[in-house]
């Protein structure tokens, strides 16, 4: 899905959230919302965040752990129910948002080609989403993922993801109420549309925000930053400087106290098995990205990167390095 | 030597029917047949898969005309 069509699906999926959002509103105060409304909208609220967060972003694009062809299956359509894009053009991008993050290149960086800061933000938040000319080749940036029969599937089958994600909670509203109709319509509305609405302002908020304000405890040669306000509704990936130096790393937020929801997910399936080959970034190596980096100042999109050799062109005895992208 | 019509075949069945009375020839570039880097990619994948080969990805991703990915295809398929 390219240029046009492209274009048409992303002013159809921005405009139809947006305009749920007054009725949503209009909804709440004549209190016409149910419990089971609300319970809809936090379920698949979770569900295609945790289908972003830990299945399009750390199984997918950067390979933080494995998972069985079912869990794999499992993750990847979760996230293609967020309507961000199908999985190989959504973790092409991403891929290509690292390797040249905040440099020309960048599809969604505040600062390339922006006349101001304000404008810049508004870009990298939602405005790069309707360039009809932008496209990341997943054939340089995710092979791995094209010849991954499943993920090419729901590649290919994207909308009907999204439009099953929109329609099953509204049929589960309509069967925990005993066949309402009005639950059903509710159901989409409040699950579907609504919640689409919010997650894809979570996601925006970690690339305009998490470039823009925020702390830098490793001085990485981007302007990305942790912000802990959005760590819990994004499931954790605010912790966004420390997963731009650690990009393979299962966990973005380095430290105890930083929640990171999705990483406590993938962990519980490691103890159960369900997942293995978990990406650890060591203390030690945390330390030394500092240490490495000290005569930099707090770094900032003035360095070059030193990003290592992209996936389509890397050996097969490649080893993993800590700033590893895929 | 693997035909034209095996690689043209594949792309009417991933432009989903938009080219099935296209004649094709192999200067044509890939994006003027009006596919997208998503069809490409799933093309040149599945002419793997079918063909039981494994291209350069380097290479492939520098793949424009119909004539290119046609060398892509028999020069991989010699070399396996």
């Amino acid at each position: 899905m390219d240029g046009i069509s492209h274009l048409r699906f992303i002013i159809a999926m921005n405009l139809l959230p947006l305009l749920a959002v007054p009725v949503g509103i209009w909804l709440l105060f004549t209190g016409n919302v149910s419990a089971v409304d609300l319970a809809l909208l936090g379920l698949m609220f979770v569900v295609a965040g945790l289908g972003v967060s830990t299945g399009y972003h750390r199984l997918l694009s950067h390979r933080a752990f494995k998972a069985s062809r079912g869990v794999r299956f499992a993750f990847t359509s979760a996230g293609a129910i967020a309507a961000q894009g199908p999985p190989m053009i959504w973790v092409a991008h991403h891929r290509r948002h690292h390797r040249h993050a905040d440099k020309p290149g960048d599809p969604h960086s505040p600062y390339v080609d922006q006349p101001s800061l304000l404008k810049g933000a508004i870009h990298s938040h939602v405005g790069w989403l309707f360039d009809k000319d932008l496209t990341s080749d997943p054939i340089r940036y995710c092979p791995d993922l094209a010849r991954d029969k499943d993920v090419r599937f729901i590649s290919n089958n994207f909308v009907w993801f999204v439009l099953g994600g929109v329609l099953a909670p509204g049929l589960i509203g309509y069967a925990v109420t005993g066949g309402q109709v009005s639950a059903l319509f509710t159901g989409m509305l409040w699950g579907g549309l609504i919640r689409m609405f919010l997650s894809n302002q979570v996601t925006w908020a970690v690339n305009s925000f998490g470039h823009v304000t925020g702390n830098r405890p490793f001085p990485t040669s981007d302007e990305s930053r942790n912000n802990w306000w959005l760590a819990i509704p994004s499931f954790g990936e605010a912790w966004h400087n420390s997963h731009h130096a650690f990009p393979r790393s299962y966990r973005h937020g380095m430290r105890w106290y930083q929640v990171d929801l999705s990483a406590w997910i993938i962990v519980a399936l490691e103890k159960l098995h369900v997942v293995s080959d978990v990406v650890r970034i060591g203390r030690d190596a945390q330390d030394a990205f500092v240490v490495a980096r000290s005569d930099r100042g707090g770094g900032g999109r003035a360095f070059a990167h030193d990003v290592p050799t992209p996936l389509a062109a890397r050996q097969r005895e490649h080893v993993m390095v800590a700033t590893d992208v895929e | 030597m693997i035909p034209m019509s095996d690689v043209t075949t594949r792309i009417q069945r991933v432009a989903k029917g938009a080219l099935n009375d296209q004649t094709f020839d192999e200067s044509m570039s890939l994006t003027d047949l009006g596919l997208s880097s998503l069809q490409v990619s799933d093309l040149i994948f599945t002419l793997e898969e079918d063909f039981e080969i494994e291209f350069d990805t380097e290479q492939a991703a520098d793949v424009k005309t119909l004539g290119q990915l046609l060398d892509l295809v028999n020069n991989t398929a010699v070399s396996a």
